[in-house]
């Protein structure tokens, strides 16, 4: 399969999924789940890397910035880097690291197993019952968990300038508020969603086309999150140039 | 885990995310605030530069935000947030500043009067954004610079650079050239001072000539010797012929 066809084969199978009936009322279970897995599972590490993203942010800005711009830029800076990239870029590798490899490995296990077919025979729709779920949970629950990140980034970010580098809280305030651009925040929130939709459909994808067995469903992994931290990283290329350009 | 707590902890989640979302963006957008403060009208003229959100200083110390600004009429109507322990009496003085001359950055200062009333509202002035008129300056400035030829002025100084040099060579020359004539005068002037000094020493010395200028006893046997010279003269032309007897046979 050349790269043009995968492409092709991608966009049908992502809009297959998620152009259906949904049937609200029997998916619901499903889409809490996935959302219940992808966000409340994610959750502890998402917050970790955004303790460590402030940190080292604000360490690494400081360093270049300190004495020859006013302090308060500390917070301009940290602000807006962890809206516009930091926070939705990290949050989404994160995930697709964790959610897209298990999505792959898991329906590519149904796949090997048969259990697709046994679905397709008992006349369910293994689009809707298994893509669909995921592709709305986590396009639910990344935008919260990118949400969460900045917020503790941010949080972090503004006590260890606090503490250590003698910003105080109402200086890094000002420099954080003074030149706040809703677009800012609001962008990084919908490229969050692209993500979203970028990282479930690889990891559905790649599960879906398993042929073999135990050694395809682990490469069928691999590529999940490849590809979908390719695609976050073109969408955040996209979406910059659409949003910020 | 059963259902019932998958879905609680699913809306806990929601519901988390979307408080986060809407206290961060509040923050963000510079809605909260811990301080105790109250609002402040003011009225300016011209508000350039000022935004929501920049800093009000009373004495140099930051006390308050701009809140909101919006037009009333032909003036500017400027809503100030104010830490509830600065109070404005009606003869203070209210200025929209810079920060500097580079940055667009703009506050309000405050200097509060000693007056006792405190009005409703107040007005401020605008210190002019000369920003413009000194860019205007400076590209006027560089136009002259990129009008200016500077190979003209290249030339010009390689050919003053030549005159000078030229000119310092004549004047070496001219000050080598007469050294000579110089020397001769020179030891000339030492031969005739030599000479002067051998005859000052012989006027002042114990010679003829010396005694001659400087003895008085000289002097005066000389005078009394004119004088003698001056009677025996007048006598002579008196009594001619006591003295000159002339006979022819």
């Amino acid at each position: 399969m050349n790269l043009f066809s995968l492409i092709g084969d991608f966009s049908v199978f992502f809009f297959r999924s998620l152009f259906i009936s949904w049937k609200i009322k029997t998916t619901k279970w499903r889409i809490l789940e996935q959302v219940y897995h992808i966000g409340i599972g994610s959750l502890p590490i998402i917050i970790v890397i955004a303790i460590f993203t402030g940190l080292v942010s604000i360490v690494q800005t400081s360093y270049q910035l300190i004495g020859t711009v006013p302090r308060y830029i500390l917070g301009t800076t940290l602000g807006r880097m962890v809206m516009i990239e930091l926070g939705p870029i990290l949050t989404a590798l994160m995930v697709s690291g964790r959610c897209a490899s298990s999505m792959a490995a898991e329906i590519g296990t149904m796949r090997v197993t048969e259990q697709i077919d046994a679905l397709e025979v008992m006349a369910i729709d293994p689009y809707r019952f298994l893509n669909l779920p995921r592709i709305i949970g986590i396009f639910i629950a990344l935008p919260i968990l990118t949400v969460i990140s900045e917020f503790v980034a941010l949080i972090c970010g503004a006590v260890y300038a606090h503490y250590f580098l003698d910003v105080p809280f109402s200086v890094f305030n000002y420099g954080l508020t003074h030149y706040f651009y809703a677009k800012d925040f609001f962008g990084g929130l919908i490229k969050s969603l692209f993500f979203a939709l970028v990282i479930a459909a690889s990891g559905c994808y790649f599960g879906f086309k398993v042929k073999g067995g135990a050694k395809e469903v682990g490469k069928a992994a691999t590529y999940a999150v490849v590809t979908a931290s390719i695609l976050i990283l073109v969408l955040d290329f996209l979406v910059a140039l659409v949003i910020f350009g | 885990m059963g259902k019932h707590m998958k879905e609680t902890l699913v809306g806990i989640f929601i519901i988390a995310g979307i408080v986060v979302f809407i206290i961060l963006y509040i923050w963000l957008s510079g809605r909260i605030g811990l301080r105790n403060t109250y609002d402040v009208v003011v009225y300016f003229e011209d508000v350039t530069g000022l935004r929501i959100g920049d800093p009000v200083t009373v004495f140099g110390i930051e006390k308050g935000k701009v809140k909101s600004l919006e037009i009333d009429r032909e003036n500017v109507k400027t809503i100030i947030a104010l830490d509830r322990d600065i109070i404005l009496p009606k003869d203070t003085k209210i200025v929209v500043r810079s920060v500097s001359y580079v940055g667009s950055d703009r506050y309000v200062k405050i200097t509060p009067g000693r007056d006792e009333e405190i009005p409703d509202v107040y007005y401020g002035v605008s210190e002019a954004l000369d920003l413009e008129s000194m860019a205007t300056q400076f590209d006027s400035l560089f136009t002259s610079f990129k009008n200016f030829n500077m190979g003209e002025l290249t030339e010009v100084a390689a050919e003053l650079s030549r005159n000078i040099d030229k000119n310092i060579t004549r004047l070496v020359d001219m000050m080598q050239k007469p050294t000579s004539k110089i020397d001769a005068v020179v030891e000339k002037t030492e031969d005739v001072v030599e000479e002067l000094d051998s005859l000052i020493m012989l006027l002042k010395g114990d010679g003829a000539i010396g005694k001659l200028l400087t003895s008085d006893e000289l002097y005066e046997e000389v005078r009394q010797t004119n004088l003698a010279l001056k009677d025996l003269l007048e006598d002579i032309k008196e009594n001619p012929k006591r003295y000159i007897n002339i006979k022819v046979f």
